[in-house]
């Protein structure tokens, strides 16, 4: 049995005092060596204890020196300064702003100086000028999983919309326009697609339920502010299917804010870009405490950010957003727990 | 309370004016009116264009980039004193600033 000190159970009551962040305890692990099937690496509930680190949605331009290159810079400086150094990088969509394979290019020739191995999804400003074609060709597979360390990691796709673009008669170029503006009226809802609810459904088949879980997708996976696409469409069917988790940590891109919600077995947070920030919409948040402030507009790295998750061994996770300059609320400065 | 009694009164009236007004028969002919409804929507078009193309800026961004549906322009607080203009300054002052040394500029 480990004690808890008077200082470790004084910073708990503080944080649950503040109102936020204290998302229940989880069963300790010993119990999980039945029915582990195949699964070697992740099937045990016990978390060799590690870190990873988080970037999303630089909006780089095909414009020499823009301010947004070196704020991504930054973000890579920032995580190569970490000690110790995170395991590795996860990158949760929109590199580019208007799909160019240039502006793909130059993020992946920004991220390729990160010290350690890192993975991407894509978000919707990377995809609508070629449908993910230069994407893929720098970044691989639109959605994947892996081990690591007893956790199971997998990343998903999550803005795929309907064709609106053949009937209007759109080009590539008018798709992508209307892709970029967050407002888009005629551009519909997205979500991953039924291919890929299959490809999920396969991947945890044989991943035993007390695997802790974590995904990454550019959009959140429930309904936050659905005319700026803050929703991904079929999130309920990937809840179902990730029900069978003790846990599931997810984490997405696109809000470009601070964003906290749990539902059910799941946890979910949002990322600050290092492009620009993004007011909250007007609905009222299930935690409404856990906010950044309002940003200085005469701070260009206000609302930026690089980010680190520490996991602990029993699969707790404190989400740390490294800001660059100086928005965040203490409570959500000492750590968001996942 | 009286005054509160007033402002409804006037408020009723009001709208009992504009419901009238509205009612009247339209004095444009169908092309006058179609002209006027061309002129608009280029109006919108240009609006929108200019809110969303990134050509207001100069290093491609456009104000709505980080105002989706107008937000956080808080157009019914200008006037005020606003840090990163040094002074007091209207809404119009701060778009100008966004445009030539703020986000939206290569400065
Ligand atoms: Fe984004
Ligand atoms: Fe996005």
């Amino acid at each position: 049995m480990e004690k808890i000190s008077r200082r470790q159970f004084l910073g708990m009551s503080t944080t649950m005092a503040a109102g936020t962040l204290f998302t229940g305890t989880f069963a300790p692990t010993a119990t999980s060596f039945f029915g582990l099937g195949g699964v070697a690496e992740a099937a045990t509930k016990k978390v060799s204890p590690f870190t990873f680190a988080i970037l999303t949605d630089a909006h780089l331009y095909d414009i020499a020196d823009h301010k947004f290159d070196a704020f991504l810079a930054k973000g890579v400086a920032d995580i190569n300064a970490m000690n110790p150094l995170p395991d590795f990088v996860l990158y949760a969509g929109d590199i580019g702003q208007s799909g160019k394979d240039s502006e793909l290019k130059k993020g992946k020739s920004i991220l390729d100086k990160l010290k350690m191995k890192y993975t991407v999804i894509p978000g919707e400003h990377d995809w609508y000028l070629d449908m993910g074609k230069a994407w893929r060709g720098y970044f691989g597979d639109d959605h994947w999983s892996f081990d690591h360390k007893g956790v199971h990691f997998i990343g998903m796709n999550s803005i795929l919309v309907p064709d609106f673009w053949t009937m209007a008669g759109l080009t590539p170029l008018e798709r992508m326009g209307r892709m970029e503006e967050l407002e888009c009226h005629k551009c519909g809802a997205w979500g991953v697609g039924s291919q890929q609810l299959e490809w999920l459904a396969k991947d945890v088949k044989n991943v035993s339920p007390d695997t802790p879980v974590v995904v990454l997708t550019h959009s959140p996976l429930w309904d936050y502010y659905p005319r700026w696409n803050f929703q991904t469409s079929d999130a309920p069917e990937i809840r179902s299917i990730l029900r069978k988790f003790d846990k599931v940590i997810a984490i997405h891109g696109h809000v470009h804010q601070v964003i906290y919600n749990k539902l059910g077995n799941i946890s979910s947070a949002g990322l600050l870009s290092t492009s620009w920030p993004w007011p909250y919409p007007p609905v009222e948040l299930p935690y409404p405490t856990i906010k950044m402030n309002r940003v200085d507009p005469g701070n260009f790295e206000d609302g930026l950010g690089s980010h680190a998750v520490a996991l602990s061994q029993d699969f707790d996770g404190i989400l740390n957003y490294r800001e660059f300059a100086h928005l965040l609320p203490d409570n959500v400065r000492r750590g968001l727990k996942l | 309370m009286k005054l509160a009694k007033y402002s409804l009164i006037v408020g009723v009236a009001a709208t009992a004016v504009l419901a009238g007004v509205a009612q009247a028969k339209d004095p444009r002919t169908a092309a006058q009116a179609d002209d006027e409804w061309n002129y608009l929507m280029a109006a919108v078009e240009k609006g929108d264009g200019l809110w969303h193309n990134g050509k207001l800026g100069s290093n491609g961004l456009a104000c709505g980039n980080c105002h989706p549906d107008g937000s956080a322009t808080n157009p019914h607080t200008w006037p005020k004193y606003q840090t990163n203009l040094g002074k007091v300054g209207t809404l119009r002052d701060m778009i100008n600033w966004c445009i030539t040394v703020g986000r939206g500029s290569c400065v």
